[in-house]
């Protein structure tokens, strides 16, 4: 009996000798995300008993940090923090470890996480989505529910001014506010990047299209693509001319500004949109999906997705510690708790929580287009994935705002290109 | 108007523009930083801010890195120039004093890392610190800082320990001095103000180094210049605080710069002489 004892006490004091120098180490950007889940991480030892240490860069080489450490052989940490269209390269590579594989996996709640199936390759399960936004539209309530700008509406074209759910309101809305210099309808994000492919991304899945059909076939030129395409050029006529050189940094600061009634912008925007620091349009904005036409308008259709996780390193010797750590933050208490401070939350539980709702009344409409759409990436989720969007799309939509080349020709020549990348790198013969 | 007075004129006039050419950015970033997040970007644009505020400086002096960062931006410029002049003041007077079969090919060989662009050596210097285990510490930011610093003091030297006569030295051996003795009795006395302008050149290069300051530092040894950009996130950059920052960054070298700009000028125009 007293040796019994004596074996019990002597387990728990090897269990509490352990956790005592158990550590888990994250590895992240400088975000406002990142901000949010490290205030819990006080609270996460004081819980486990295991103690999280994280280290941040600066986003512009975030990434390059952790492909140069990982090239390198020699990774210092264990949870690397990242964006959902990183993961497939890292996976790829084995960079990261399927979490599907460390014990205990199945405590996690994935059916309550939106876009969790974007986190699957291959039958593993490599990231955790902790900040979730989709595409959509920031509009401004004071404007949409002023009586005279509605009834103006109304009578020039003879429905409710209401935020659009339809891509022939959108247009009409973004013509109606178009009031420059001091008005412009629409905020879109024109320079040759990322950003101004997603303005094409959305309106081609809007209408029903693809980038890539399942053989791996370019299909983006094709009615529905030559038609968004086009349509993309119309609304830059409703936005300021500088639209054509902004980035999200710029349309989120003409828009805070009070300088638009509406911006093709992501979820994240409303953070700041909210913050009096930074926004001249606090309480008079909020957030729409992105719109359909008409026709589709109660169709669940693919829209834009982004995501920022959690993953685990292979090189990783506390697996198990990680998981423990991605579990405890992924909690939708602690979800909740963490997001005041700059974060919107992967779990539906989380975003409808009341007191969420009540901090954030615009969660209501990211929530619903969430429940109503396919949250696709902005990037297919391959390795190639980002040059097809960056390297091909972008520079298409580009060619053809700029006029040297008609939609079809700007997209039948990306989609040509993007075969011979994909054909090169052994998708196809 | 006198000829005289007109050049004197015109010179005043292409100073003048010169100096606004010179001074505009930074005059941005000093009114930028005492600007609300709010009156950052006003249309039309506002110079003077409206509402006033410290704001930005209170954000980055209460960030917890800024002391460290600024220790370590001091930690890494010192030992960078005291590297870059042991290793090139030895190198240049060996140039200078010696004739060697092929010392002109040698001189330009030392030019060629000066000329190589930094992003091309960025990654040599991260996989050899990641092989030798030393990566995050100041060891490789101090090296690949000095990497850029020594070829510079070795040509800007060379040019001043040709300014010495040779029989000086001749001299002070005659007199009983080995090498070593004349060269430290004698010859650096003389070229002091070359040193100076030298190391002053050399630290400006080292605190400004941003590259491979992001690629080479961690957390603990990041430097100013790398601080600075972490007010840059995904999707917004805190224009205000990032002037604070970059402001405060540069007021060292200033400061730096207004007490030893008599001993710059001097050793510059010096260098030039020959």
């Amino acid at each position: 009996m007293r040796k019994g004892r004596v074996l019990v006490i002597l387990f728990v004091s090897l269990l509490v000798f352990a956790n005592m120098f158990s550590e888990v180490n994250l590895v992240s950007e400088v975000g406002i995300h990142t901000e949010a889940w490290k205030t819990v991480m006080d609270d996460f030892q004081k819980e486990t008993g295991i103690k999280a240490n994280i280290q941040q860069f600066p986003y512009a080489n975030y990434f390059d940090q952790l492909m140069l450490t990982f090239t390198s052989g020699r990774v210092d940490f264990d949870v690397p923090y990242v964006s959902m269209l990183w993961y497939p390269a890292l996976a790829t590579a084995g960079y990261i470890y399927p979490i599907n594989k460390i014990e205990g996996y199945e405590e996690l709640n994935l059916e309550d996480i939106s876009g969790i199936e974007n986190a699957w390759q291959n039958g593993n399960l490599y990231f955790i989505p902790y900040m979730n936004e989709l595409g959509g539209v920031v509009y401004r309530t004071d404007l949409f529910n002023d009586p005279k700008e509605k009834t103006a509406f109304r009578e020039k074209y003879g429905y409710e001014l209401t935020p659009p759910q339809t891509l022939e309101q959108y247009k009409d809305i973004a013509e109606f506010f178009y009031r420059p210099p001091e008005l412009y309808g629409v905020t879109l994000m024109g320079q040759r990047s990322i950003f101004l492919a997603t303005h094409f991304l959305q309106r081609l899945w809007a209408r029903g299209g693809s980038l890539l059909n399942d053989e791996m076939k370019p299909v983006f030129n094709s009615k529905e693509g030559i038609e968004a395409l086009e349509e993309v050029g119309e609304m830059f006529e409703y936005a300021n001319p500088a639209a054509k050189t902004y980035v999200f940094q710029d349309a989120l600061t003409e828009f805070t500004q009070g300088r638009s009634a509406m911006a093709e912008l992501w979820t994240t925007a409303m953070l700041y949109t909210e913050d009096p620091e930074t926004s001249k349009v606090v309480g008079k904005s909020s957030f729409i999906g992105f719109p359909r036409p008409e026709e589709l308008k109660d169709e669940k259709l693919p829209m834009l997705y982004i995501s920022w996780g959690f993953t685990v390193s292979s090189a990783s010797k506390n697996k198990e510690e990680a998981l423990e750590w991605i579990k405890f933050v992924t909690e939708t208490q602690n979800e909740v708790k963490a997001a005041p401070y700059g974060n919107i939350p992967a779990r539906f539980s989380s975003i409808n929580d009341p007191a969420m709702r009540e901090k954030f009344p615009w969660l209501d409409g990211f929530s619903k287009a969430m429940e109503n759409s396919i949250p696709t990436p902005m990037v297919p989720l391959i390795p190639e994935g980002n040059s097809i969007v960056n390297d091909y799309i972008a520079p298409a939509v580009s060619e053809y705002l700029s006029g040297s080349k008609t939609a079809e020709e700007a997209l039948n020549e990306a989609a040509d290109s993007v075969s011979q990348l994909l054909k090169d790198h052994g998708y196809y013969y | 108007m006198s000829k005289s007075k007109i050049i004197k004129v015109l010179s005043m006039t292409i100073v003048v523009i010169a100096l606004i050419w010179t001074l505009y950015p930074l005059m941005w970033i000093v009114f930028s930083s005492f600007k609300t997040p709010i009156d950052q970007f006003t249309i039309p644009p506002k110079w003077i801010p409206e509402n006033f505020t410290l704001r930005n400086y209170k954000i980055f002096f209460s960030n917890t890195e800024f002391v460290r960062a600024f220790f370590n931006s001091i930690i890494v410029t010192a030992f960078s120039t005291i590297l870059a002049l042991i290793l090139g003041i030895p190198a240049a007077y060996g140039l200078a004093r010696f004739k060697w079969k092929h010392a002109s090919l040698l001189s330009f060989i030392i030019l060629l890392a000066r000329m190589t662009p930094p992003i091309v050596m960025v990654l040599p210097f991260f996989l050899i610190s990641r092989i030798l285990n030393i990566s995050g510490t100041y060891i490789p930011i101090i090296l690949a800082s000095s990497f850029f610093s020594v070829p510079f003091a070795v040509w800007m030297m060379q040019g001043f320990f040709s300014e010495i006569p040779e029989s000086i030295e001749e001299a002070a051996m005659i007199d009983g001095c080995t090498r070593f003795e004349s060269l430290r009795k004698i010859v650096l006395p003389l070229v002091l103000p070359g040193i100076s302008a030298t190391s002053i050149l050399c630290a400006l290069v080292s605190w400004n180094e941003f590259l491979f300051a992001l690629i080479l530092t961690g957390q603990e040894t990041r430097t100013l210049p790398v601080l600075v950009n972490m007010f840059v996130s995904e999707k917004n950059v805190d224009w205000g605080v990032m002037s604070a920052a970059a402001l405060i960054t540069v007021i060292p070298m200033i400061i730096f710069g207004l007490l030893v700009q008599n001993n710059l000028v001097k050793g510059l125009t010096a260098g030039s002489g020959k």
